[in-house]
């Protein structure tokens, strides 16, 4: 292994956290390299340095009475449940999985209607439409022969709706 | 079932059997029992002490209220620390949001004190040595709290809680490598910070 391999294990070494293998490959690097064992020093220091942020103790009364009454006073619901639900908990749940779904499927709705209307006739092709008449006025020709023409001819003949 | 039988005769179980019945005396001394190594986990993470405390309280606020949902699947503690570590990482979330008030520096008073703002305010009082004791002490406190939340949780948890890396992977939530690579960088990032102490000190 080379240093930066070495460098990053020597932690894990000296926590005696290593395999007995690589705790080996360790011990033989440091025994020929001056620079990985400046670096052990090194961490070793930081390690004693970090003994001096010192620990404070808990407050005379304790925890437990500040807490107590805080649950007394009642204002705490929000620590119970949490304002909002967390993502873990809305992965789990089939609420959240069919709210999910829902989201989903408005967006591919959405999606298609617009993909539908830029598909629609170019601007040449409706213009050919427009000048060959061919637009919603044909709804309003009625079929020949049909119920609804003989009705609205007998209206128009005078001779109402029940002949 | 893992390990149900040995687990039942942890008093936490009962402990938080009897929280989750409102047993206030059961909360007691549970509270008794951990405040100070959440405390400190607290301080050491958010580096004041009044904080520290809010912290702690707001942990055990937590255990209080979802005793009745814990099981004991696996130890108390390691749920506790799980609690804790998900409520230091969630505090530094909810400060990064809050906007920083910060005070126009005065030119007079900074000519004045003949040093940057960055520089370890200097203690009145004792010995010379102990004056540079305790300003060793404030910047491996700084150094500390520059690391970045998970660096410096895994750090903390490992020196100052004495916890194996599996047990800060399981505090954490994370693999061993993970834990491993924390670490590495978090003292990485020390020596860097520190780099004169830890070179003179021998």
């Amino acid at each position: 292994m080379g240093c930066r391999r070495i460098q990053k294990r020597l932690q894990s070494f000296l926590d005696g956290e290593i395999d007995s293998v690589r705790k080996a490959k360790v011990e033989r690097h440091l025994a020929r390299c001056d620079r990985c064992r400046q670096v052990l020093t090194e961490i070793e220091n930081v390690g004693r340095l970090l003994e001096t942020y010192q620990e404070i103790g808990p407050p005379p009364q304790g925890l437990a009475g500040p807490v107590l009454a805080r649950v007394r006073a009642g204002s705490v619901r929000s620590f119970a449940t949490g304002s909002a639900l967390p993502l873990r908990v809305w992965l789990l749940s089939p609420f959240g999985w069919a709210t999910a779904g829902l989201f989903l499927a408005g967006i591919l709705a959405g999606r298609l209607i617009a993909t539908s209307v830029q598909q629609g006739p170019d601007r040449d092709a409706q213009s050919a439409y427009a000048a060959e008449g061919l637009n919603l006025e044909i709804f309003s020709e009625l079929p020949p022969n049909s119920l609804e023409q003989r009705y609205w001819e007998a209206l128009a003949a005078g001779q109402g709706g029940n002949g | 079932m893992p390990n149900r039988s040995a687990e039942d005769s942890e008093p936490e179980v009962r402990w938080m059997e009897g929280i989750a019945r409102g047993d206030e005396e059961a909360f007691r001394k549970l509270v008794d029992r951990y405040e100070r190594q959440i405390l400190n986990l607290a301080y050491r993470y958010c580096g004041d002490a009044q904080e520290s405390r809010d912290l702690a309280q707001e942990i055990f606020l937590k255990v209080f209220l979802n005793a009745g949902r814990w099981k004991p699947r696996a130890r108390f503690s390691t749920w506790l620390f799980r609690v804790a570590v998900n409520h230091c990482l969630n505090y530094t979330r909810r400060r990064a949001r809050e906007p920083v008030v910060m005070a126009k520096p005065d030119p007079a008073l900074s000519e004045a004190a003949g040093q940057s703002c960055t520089a370890i305010p200097t203690v009145s009082g004792g010995s010379p040595q102990e004056s540079a004791e305790r300003q060793r002490a404030a910047r491996v406190r700084q150094a500390v709290l520059s690391l970045p939340p998970r660096q410096r949780l895994a750090l903390i948890l490992h020196r100052y809680h004495g916890f194996s890396y599996r047990k800060i992977a399981d505090h954490m939530e994370c693999s061993l490598g993970a834990v491993e690579s924390l670490l590495v960088r978090a003292m990485d990032r020390l020596r860097a910070s520190l780099g004169d102490l830890v070179r003179g000190e021998q």
